[in-house]
């Protein structure tokens, strides 16, 4: 109702302007849904071979080359390079968890890959920050080798220590130095314990 | 060659080419720095400053390249219309040197405000803040009216009906009659308190709500100008020939200050009269343009402002004493002026870009503590006062070209070749993409000429997606 007063008050002029606008507002707004990527696992990259798509995965590791760079990402199931135009700014690091929009296409050793510009490769969050202990036993297998911080509480169990959340996730931990029992962010790396048969970080750092 | 003249050299050649980008139309400083990505600092900040002056030029005569040069456009090409356009950009070139130097003179004390980590963090928190204030400042200072109440105006030549009765009271040349009809009579066809078939047509007058209704265009064209920013940079950029750098701003912005410009001279029909060249003009008085220069720090503070901002806090704060056209350019050359020497002092002083041009040098060593300055912060500060200087001398040479073709070309052929060339590298930067753009832009940036308002409100296609993405 008030739409049509507001209308019926502008000139024909003005209503053919405002038309055309919302109409090239209502069209980018298509063409930017058309154009938009679609998020797929790593493991269904080869499905969406050709199609622009978003991954997201943990940074395994960074080939600097002379025409750009190779990062290769990890999840729970699978590690596929993204092969970058130049060399991510900021730079990498391990571990940092990376989401890269890019095409969908066959790396030179012919497994599925990634081609991106660097500047559509972005950190989600940095190998720095902690999680939570339930985050990083959920994504342990995609971590492992990788650097991980972790938050929790520390606890001696069984002769050694453990990190737990107080919700019955818990994660092995080894320290060289040992900490206070409470609360704890740790730095190490996740490594899987053939004697435990569980994965155990290996702490550099600890507060 | 040492490493001072070879930086020299650099701001020369930056100085050349920016002016250039900004005398050929479709092109933009942007579009030169996308090509020139990783060139030395001094070119791109003397092609940033010296590209700023020439845009006045260009502006005057071909229409705005972008909002800055837009916020020059009503008072100069009124001059234009009299065969006053060499003036005219004379007159906005030397208050943009003027606020240049002025605003360059203020510089350390803005690396002085902002050397702590405190400072900056403090500005960034509230950057979101002040951009809403600022936007609701620009609304609620439009001054626009809306006639809202029916009404019916005395016309003897055209009348649709005829009105009787009393006169109850009169508010200035608007009488009510005693059965509430509301007559206006700016002809002085009623004489005493009786009105006898008085012929009339309808009409709209003012009303108590008439200031409020008045925010309404303005605020009409932000949102549109919003969305559509909203829109085209949620666009990646991909030019068809494959060249670098595309960036859905070029269409963007030459839609929404630029191509209206040049629409409505397309429409116009009527050839610039001949130009007179101005040898000699009288230099402005210091207030306004220290109004301008001043005003124009919130470009270096706060993202997604332009001179056009400036330029309206500039004349809020001069009120009175922006009285003429010729004040109006000074304070908007200063304001303009001012813009780029604070967005220097931003990208020196809070590592922030406020320009494509200085987006793609290098970063510079953040220029903290203030003594000694970084060996970065002379650099670019030398190379910034190059660009102005030659951007000056550039811009006026140029002026005295464009008037003379000004004069001579077929009214439409200006214009329409300048259209022509913002679509051709719309396309060739942006794709078909980059033509929707374009042309939803030219519609969005028609209303504020239509309606009455300050273009500077369309500036919310930046400053809305910037808010979008503090907030949500």
């Amino acid at each position: 109702m008030i739409l049509a007063r507001v209308a019926s008050a502008m000139k024909l002029h003005d209503r053919v302007l405002v038309a055309l606008a919302l109409a090239g507002i209502a069209g980018l707004q298509a063409i930017a849904g058309l154009a938009a990527p679609r998020d797929v696992a790593l493991e269904d990259l080869a499905a969406a071979e050709g199609s622009r798509v978003r991954v997201t995965g943990h940074v395994a590791s960074l080939r600097v080359h002379a025409r750009g760079a190779v990062v290769a990402l990890v999840d729970d199931a699978r590690r596929v390079d993204v092969w970058l135009d130049a060399p991510p700014e900021p730079a990498l690091s391990r571990g940092d968890r990376v989401a890269a929009v890019g095409l969908a296409g066959r790396g030179p050793d012919g497994a599925p890959a990634l081609s991106a510009r660097a500047a559509d490769l972005a950190r989600l969050e940095p190998a720095e920050s902690p999680r939570s202990v339930a985050d990083v036993t959920a994504r342990a297998r995609a971590l492992e080798g990788l650097p991980v911080a972790v938050r929790g509480e520390a606890t001696r169990h069984l002769g050694g220590w453990v990190v737990h959340d107080g919700a019955g996730a818990s994660l092995a931990a080894a320290f060289v130095r040992a900490p206070e029992p409470g609360p704890i962010e740790a730095w190490g790396t996740l490594r899987y314990d053939a004697k435990r048969a569980a994965y155990a970080l290996e702490v550099d750092r600890w507060r | 060659m040492s490493d001072d003249a070879a930086a020299l050299a650099e701001a020369v050649a930056g100085a050349f080419l920016g002016a250039l980008s900004s005398l050929a139309p479709g092109f933009h400083v942007n579009t030169l720095a996308a090509f020139a990505t990783g060139a030395p600092a001094p070119f791109l900040v003397a092609a940033f400053v010296s590209a700023g002056f020439a845009a006045l030029a260009a502006g005057v005569f071909l229409g705005a390249p972008d909002e800055g040069a837009a916020a020059a456009n009503l008072p100069a090409h009124a001059l234009l219309h009299e065969g006053r356009g060499h003036e005219a950009v004379r007159r906005l070139v030397s208050g943009a040197l003027a606020g240049f130097l002025l605003a360059l003179a203020l510089l350390p004390l803005f690396a002085w405000a902002f050397q702590g980590r405190d400072a900056l963090r403090l500005l960034s928190a509230a950057t979101p803040w002040a951009l809403v204030a600022l936007l609701a400042l620009f609304l609620a200072t439009d001054g626009k009216r809306l006639a809202y109440r029916r009404a019916w105006r005395i016309a003897p030549a055209a009348p649709e009906r005829r009105v009787s009765g009393r006169v109850v009271a009169r508010d200035g040349a608007v009488a009510t009659l005693a059965d509430g009809t509301r007559l206006v009579d700016d002809l002085g066809w009623i004489e005493g308190d009786v009105v006898r078939d008085a012929p009339v047509a309808a009409t709209r007058v003012h009303g108590p709500l008439s200031r409020a209704l008045g925010l309404a265009p303005g605020l009409a064209v932000m949102l549109l100008a919003g969305a559509l920013g909203q829109a085209a940079l949620a666009l990646g950029a991909e030019s068809p020939l494959g060249l670098p750098g595309g960036t859905m701003l070029l269409p963007l912005l030459a839609g929404l200050f630029g191509a209206p410009a040049l629409v409505l001279a397309l429409g116009h029909g009527a050839a610039a009269p001949t130009q007179l060249v101005a040898d000699r003009v009288p230099p402005p008085r210091a207030g306004p343009l220290a109004a301008g220069a001043l005003s124009a720090s919130l470009v270096g503070l706060l993202p997604t402002l332009s001179a056009g901002h400036a330029v309206a806090v500039a004349f809020a704060a001069a009120r009175g004493r922006v009285a003429d056209r010729e004040t109006a350019l000074a304070v908007t050359g200063a304001a303009a002026g001012g813009a780029m020497a604070w967005s220097v002092a931003a990208w020196l002083a809070l590592g922030r870009a406020r320009s494509g041009a200085l987006a793609a040098a290098p970063t510079p060593e953040r220029w903290s503590p203030l003594w000694p300055a970084p060996p970065d912060a002379t650099t670019a500060l030398t190379a910034a006062l190059v660009g102005a200087l030659l951007g000056f001398a550039l811009a006026r040479f140029a002026a005295r070209g464009l008037a003379r073709m000004a004069a001579r070309t077929p009214p439409a052929a200006l214009p329409a070749g300048a259209l022509a060339l913002l679509a051709l590298a719309s396309w060739a930067f942006t794709g078909a993409p980059g033509l929707v753009v374009l042309a939803t832009g030219t519609a969005v940036g028609l209303l504020p000429w239509r309606w009455g308002v300050r273009r500077t409100h369309a500036m919310a296609a930046l400053t809305l997606p910037v808010l979008e993405r503090a907030w949500l």
